[in-house]
């Protein structure tokens, strides 16, 4: 992939968290522009706000407000593939709605120059009473299709979806997989300069995951601008060339993709979390239990309850095809 | 202004939206399309059986009285439907509204447009009941020239639906009180308007307790007077007031309406999306 050069200082010299390692790249043009972004929460009473609070909407408010996110800035340039990371709760997808524009900031700005291919909620316009047909129509033009572009890529889609009997179904009776693979061939047909993905995008099994890692590979070759928000290591050093690492709501370190990822697990180890090695083991681990388990109901023995791991741990934040979650993107060579 | 060019160059997908809400709404159900009519049908009859058979007696000046309250019920359900959308319409799609960044008043824009569109459906049960009147009884019924004023009328109430559509739905996002408020008021709504009377009944009543002329005016800041009362013109020039002067104070009132909405949902827009 033609990647801009760059100049990456490395995050060996850590630098504080109010001054986070910049990477100024010039000489490519600029695809998404973040200056001094910041966006703030409440922390509690996120629904049920009282009328009162109409008439005075500051009271007590300084107190149960945080910042999500303060001081991002970074420039991406025009073919770079960046990915976000951080832990759980430090603004990367907060960062990602601010870049796609659902969500507006507090302070500062973002800017988007040409339109972006939101790999996030893909099935979200997708109404389950109206047919493939009519939704790729739909949705496809609110994701900004021209009527012909659609009529074009009809039949691409579809087949790449692999839904070719179910064009006139209501979307409703299609497989959940089937209709996580008819928005994902859509999406990715939208021929925007930039693609935004998610870290809980989910694209189907096994196979249809390595289709959309190559179609994924095909869009980046192509120059596409690539942000994505992730924290599988796996998934960001694939897809990948630079790092933008969030901490807290700010940048704690921008530059080449496996210094930051250093820095990321290293900071991690240092808070006490294991990191991915550490995960990886643990999951290991967990696997040669349930084996073992199961072995011994074969064998006819009831298996000691302690040994069965009932939290399936499917909601760990490792999405490289852990077993118990095959439906999250993850490299092809995670499971064979 | 940035905004409203946003809109403009939105308004295929604008279209895209309103031609999918109408899909949607006819797509399932049996009767399909027939709802849309059934619906202010029936709820006419029952208006009219209530009022103009048990509680009046036939002592209604408005005559014929189905065809006084289908001039007024199938526009104000218009407003009515604008009124119930507007609790759901940023959170029921809530998962399209964060997976785009189309200018949000879009939304508002293609709930008040489907539903114009639905009430526009619903017209030709009142030219089948005025043809009915015309060709099988002996009632003068007859259309006045006031006919060629409606699509100002349209524009009028267009304009004072967006507005109200603006205004009420971050905040039913943001406070779940205003939703419910907004539905009792919907009810209430229907008859602080004229729709089962004529402004001409309402001057009489006035004019009989001896109540001072000022409060007809006052009466008149409901932008739905001027806008229904053009409505009643069509069919019954007699029993309504000066159309000109109420459509105008409509109109104005109207324009206000939208722009405090306009500002409202600017305002409150960084915040309902972050409740979403």
């Amino acid at each position: 992939m033609d990647t801009p050069s760059m100049d990456t200082s490395s995050p060996g010299d850590a630098p504080a968290p109010d001054q986070p390692t910049r990477v100024d790249v010039v000489d490519a043009p600029i695809a998404i522009e973040s200056h001094e972004l910041g966006i703030k929460f409440r922390r509690n009473r996120i629904r049920n706000r009282r009328l009162s609070d109409l008439r005075r909407p500051d009271r007590g408010r300084a107190k149960s407000e945080f910042w999500a996110l303060r001081n991002v800035s970074f420039q991406i340039a025009q073919g770079e593939s960046v990915g976000i990371l951080g832990a759980n709760g430090q603004g990367k997808s907060t960062l990602l709605k601010l870049v796609a524009g659902t969500l507006i900031p507090d302070e500062g700005w973002v800017r988007l120059v040409g339109g972006v291919a939101p790999l996030v909620n893909i099935s979200g316009g997708f109404k389950a009473d109206l047919t493939v047909r009519d939704n790729l129509h739909i949705v496809g033009g609110l994701h900004g299709m021209l009527r012909d572009e659609v009529e074009e890529r009809f039949d691409d889609i579809i087949d790449f979806a692999e839904v070719g009997d179910f064009v006139d179904t209501p979307f409703r009776h299609l497989s959940s997989g089937m209709r996580t693979r008819v928005a994902f061939s859509l999406i990715t047909s939208l021929n925007e300069p930039t693609v935004i993905i998610d870290e809980t995008l989910s694209v189907g099994d096994q196979s249809f995951k390595r289709k959309a890692y190559e179609r994924l590979d095909t869009m980046l070759a192509g120059g596409k601008t690539l942000f994505l928000v992730s924290h599988s290591e796996r998934q960001l050093q694939r897809l990948c060339t630079r790092g933008i690492y969030l901490r807290k709501g700010r940048v704690q370190a921008d530059g080449d993709i496996g210094e930051v990822l250093q820095q990321y697990n290293s900071d991690r180890e240092m808070e006490g979390h294991p990191g991915w090695r550490g995960e990886r083991k643990k999951a290991r681990r967990e696997r040669r239990q349930r084996r073992r388990a199961a072995e011994r109901r074969a064998a006819g023995g009831l298996a000691p309850v302690s040994d069965v791991d009932l939290d399936d741990d499917d909601e760990g934040d490792d999405l490289t095809g852990k077993p118990g979650t095959p439906e999250a993107i993850g490299g092809p060579e995670a499971r064979p | 202004m940035a905004r409203a060019r946003a809109i403009w160059v939105n308004r295929r997908i604008l279209h895209i939206l309103i031609i999918r809400d109408l899909k949607v709404r006819y797509s399932d159900s049996v009767l399909g399309f027939a709802w849309t009519l059934l619906d202010p049908l029936l709820l006419t009859l029952v208006y009219w059986f209530v009022f103009g058979v048990i509680v009046a007696r036939g002592s209604i000046d408005e005559q014929p009285y189905i065809l006084w309250l289908l001039t007024g019920i199938l526009p104000f359900q218009w407003t009515a439907h604008v009124l119930g959308d507007s609790g759901r319409l940023l959170g029921n799609d809530a998962k399209l509204v964060t997976s785009s960044s189309l200018p949000r008043e879009i939304w508002v824009l293609r709930s008040v447009a489907s539903r114009f569109i639905e009430f526009l459906f619903t017209l030709p049960i009142t030219v089948v009941f005025v043809l009915f009147f015309m060709v099988f009884t002996d009632q003068k019924v007859s259309v006045t020239w006031w006919v060629f004023v409606l699509p100002l009328a349209f524009a009028v109430q267009f304009l004072f639906n967006v507005g109200l559509g603006l205004t009420l739905s971050p905040l039913c996002m943001l406070y779940p009180d205003v939703h419910r408020i907004v539905r009792i008021f919907t009810t209430l709504y229907r008859y602080l308007s004229p729709v089962i009377y004529g402004l001409g009944t309402l001057a009489g009543v006035f004019a009989d307790r001896g109540w001072p002329d000022w409060l007809q005016w006052v009466y008149a800041l409901n932008p739905l007077v001027g806008i229904l009362n053009t409505y009643h013109a069509v069919l019954f020039p007699r029993n309504t007031d000066d159309v000109v002067a109420l459509l105008s104070l409509s109109a104005v009132l109207s324009a206000l309406c939208f722009v405090v909405g306009w500002r409202l949902f600017r305002r409150l827009e960084p915040r309902v999306l972050k409740e979403l």
